[in-house]
């Protein structure tokens, strides 16, 4: 039995300043990247544009207190976090396409604004620099551990890209026999992998230089990133867009498989059921209307579809704690170990 | 994740004190669903990352663009072999030969580097836990921490999870509030409601919150209080509760 003796605010606004701080941080190194390469018109702006909207930073922040909170430096942590959330930009790029979102950090999608070819291009170009970035890291970090961290590179990526075509996938194809298992089976693999596993692992690895053993972080990240995710889905449906950034019920109109819909589905009489995949899934994103996305939601009220997700991410959260104290076993006591933990809280309470 | 107040039909105010009647039985079923979807949540999230672990384990040693296995088993040689069976089939190629050298030189330089940083560092840990035990012995660990903002003659609702990490119902929990008092020991005049009063029968593997409601005096005077939170029922140290109350 454990007590969490922080407030649900308090942990907000303990997370959000090193979040911001790191941020600014690690934007700070993306554009002194970028602009160390030679100039590149119909380029430069569109692979700065993402970056420099700003984002939670959740990722290099798990990467540098991580680094931190097991011996190493912020400078040592710098080149590899920076990479992960201008790779992480990359994604979102091309995840917006893939998705044809029209909103993302508040303003137009790369594609909308720019137009398709050259937001695909750029899409391209954020990952190129984001695996240059990589390089300064033989000089900061020694061969060893600098191959070691492009290795942690090539699994993410992966993962991550199997992930997505599972997704794309499920759409396209109109899968919708799924189960829970299934669900978390995509998210491990599209969002945990990068979003939360990839980041505490490289963070430890540098941290540790290879003798912190990375097993008990994929155990962590996995609880993690489930809660991050499913708590994104849930903010899709049920959150506040001026402060969520992109547009609410966007998962529906794009047909996303999450934990709600799938419950629904499964919970829903045969006629509804096929009335569900017949009248919404199985039409183009272009002829699901508003109203349509607001009757699927009003069935995942009825039916405790959003409830039903809460509380497994509740569940999550719970796991999360035990197998933080696991993986952190060894790392020092001090405000790096304890913003990790403060995440694992920010998670599921964040509005953004 | 923690109980839904307007659902708690078990547990009403009436007149400003609580009240107890009868659970709803469909809030009952609905709390016995949401209790399913935790475990549901837990179980599959568990089984698939030690499913990710085993793969991540078992995936074979990739050989990198500089010939290197993965650095900890280069370790043991020193060398990579590779550089051998290059040299060996382009034996009459000197360039060849002496570029192999060249890395194994490399080589040994970086493991005669990472040995000693080892050391180093083994080093360091060794001291840095022998300063921490010596940091720690005679003193107790710090209680957990709450903290509060509260004006004069004004509520203020401090929330408190509990997570039942263990694998059985827990018993009755109730929190109970000591005096606050500031460092100079004058006592800050509040009234305390705990909402709900207690909790019973948390499941394993499930959170709920309770929130403490401190009803500041009008009269109180601005500054930094301090009292314990107990919680009745289960073993746990008490919490450290700060509230700054500052001026109506």
């Amino acid at each position: 039995m454990t007590l969490t003796a922080v407030p649900r605010s308090a942990v907000i606004d303990m997370v959000g300043p090193v979040l911001d701080d790191i941020g600014n941080t690690v934007r700070v190194a993306i554009n002194n990247h970028l602009n160390a390469q030679p100039p590149a018109p119909w380029l430069d702006n569109l692979v700065a544009d993402y970056p420099n909207r700003g984002g939670k930073a959740i990722r290099p922040a798990l990467c540098i207190a991580t680094c931190r909170a097991f011996g190493g430096t912020l400078p040592e942590a710098i080149p590899s976090a920076a990479a992960i959330e201008l790779l992480h930009n990359a994604f979102l790029v091309h995840d917006d396409i893939e998705d044809g979102s029209e909103l993302r950090r508040g303003l137009g999608t790369l594609h909308a604004t720019e137009g398709l070819p050259l937001a695909l291009n750029a899409g391209d170009a954020m990952m190129l620099e984001a695996l240059s970035m990589l390089r300064a890291n033989r000089q900061l970090l020694g061969p060893r551990t600098s191959d070691r961290v492009v290795q942690e590179f090539e699994v993410m990526l992966r993962h991550t890209v199997r992930g997505q075509a599972v997704e794309l996938g499920w759409q396209r194809d109109q899968v919708v026999d799924l189960r829970p298992d299934d669900y978390l089976d995509l998210i491990i693999r599209k969002t945990c992998w990068y979003t939360t596993i990839h980041p505490l692992r490289v963070g430890a690895l540098i941290g540790g230089r290879g003798r912190v053993p990375l097993e008990a972080f994929v155990q962590f990240g996995t609880y993690l990133g489930a809660a991050f995710q499913i708590q994104d889905d849930l903010l899709n449906l049920v959150g506040d867009e001026s402060r969520y950034g992109k547009e609410l019920l966007g998962d529906l109109f794009e047909g996303k498989r999450t934990l709600m819909l799938n419950h629904l589905l499964g919970e829903v009489d045969d006629r509804l059921r096929a009335d569900i995949i017949n009248g919404f899934l199985a039409l183009p994103r272009s002829q699901r209307t508003s109203a349509d996305a607001e009757r699927i939601l009003d069935l995942m009220h009825q039916h405790g579809s959003i409830d039903f997700a809460r509380a497994f991410a509740g569940g999550i959260k719970v796991s999360a704690f035990a197998s933080f104290e696991v993986a952190f076993a060894d790392a020092q006591p001090g405000p790096d170990r304890a913003f990790v933990r403060n995440i694992i809280d920010f998670m599921l309470d964040r509005d953004l | 994740m923690g109980f839904d107040q307007r659902r708690m039909g078990a547990v009403g105010r009436h007149g400003g004190r609580q009240v107890n009647s009868p659970p709803d039985p469909r809030w009952q079923a609905a709390q016995e669903r949401l209790d399913d979807a935790r475990r549901l949540g837990v179980s599959i999230t568990t089984r698939l990352a030690d499913e990710f672990t085993r793969l991540l384990a078992a995936m074979p040693e990739r050989r990198d663009s500089h010939g290197d296995t993965s650095p900890d088993t280069s370790h043991n040689t020193g060398r990579d072999p590779s550089d051998d069976t290059r040299a060996n089939t382009r034996s009459g190629d000197s360039a060849d030969r002496i570029r192999a050298a060249r890395r194994r030189a490399e080589r040994s330089v970086e493991l005669a580097i990472d040995s000693a940083l080892d050391a180093m560092a083994e080093a360091i840990d060794i001291a840095s836990d022998v300063a921490q035990e010596a940091a720690r012995f005679g003193r107790h660990e710090p209680p957990n921490s709450l903290c509060a903002t509260a004006q004069a003659g004004s509520e203020c609702s401090i929330l408190v999870w509990l997570h039942n990490t263990t694998s059985v119902v827990a018993p009755e929990i109730q929190l109970h509030l000591g005096e606050l008092r500031s460092r100079s020991g004058m006592q800050l005049s509040t009234s305390i409601e705990f909402v709900p009063t207690a909790l019973a029968g948390l499941a394993a593997g499930t959170s709920a919150s309770v929130s403490i409601v401190l009803t500041i005096a009008a009269d109180a005077a601005p500054g930094t209080y301090f009292g314990l939170v107990f919680a009745e029922g289960i073993d746990e140290p008490p919490m450290l509760l700060t509230i700054e109350v500052g001026r109506s």
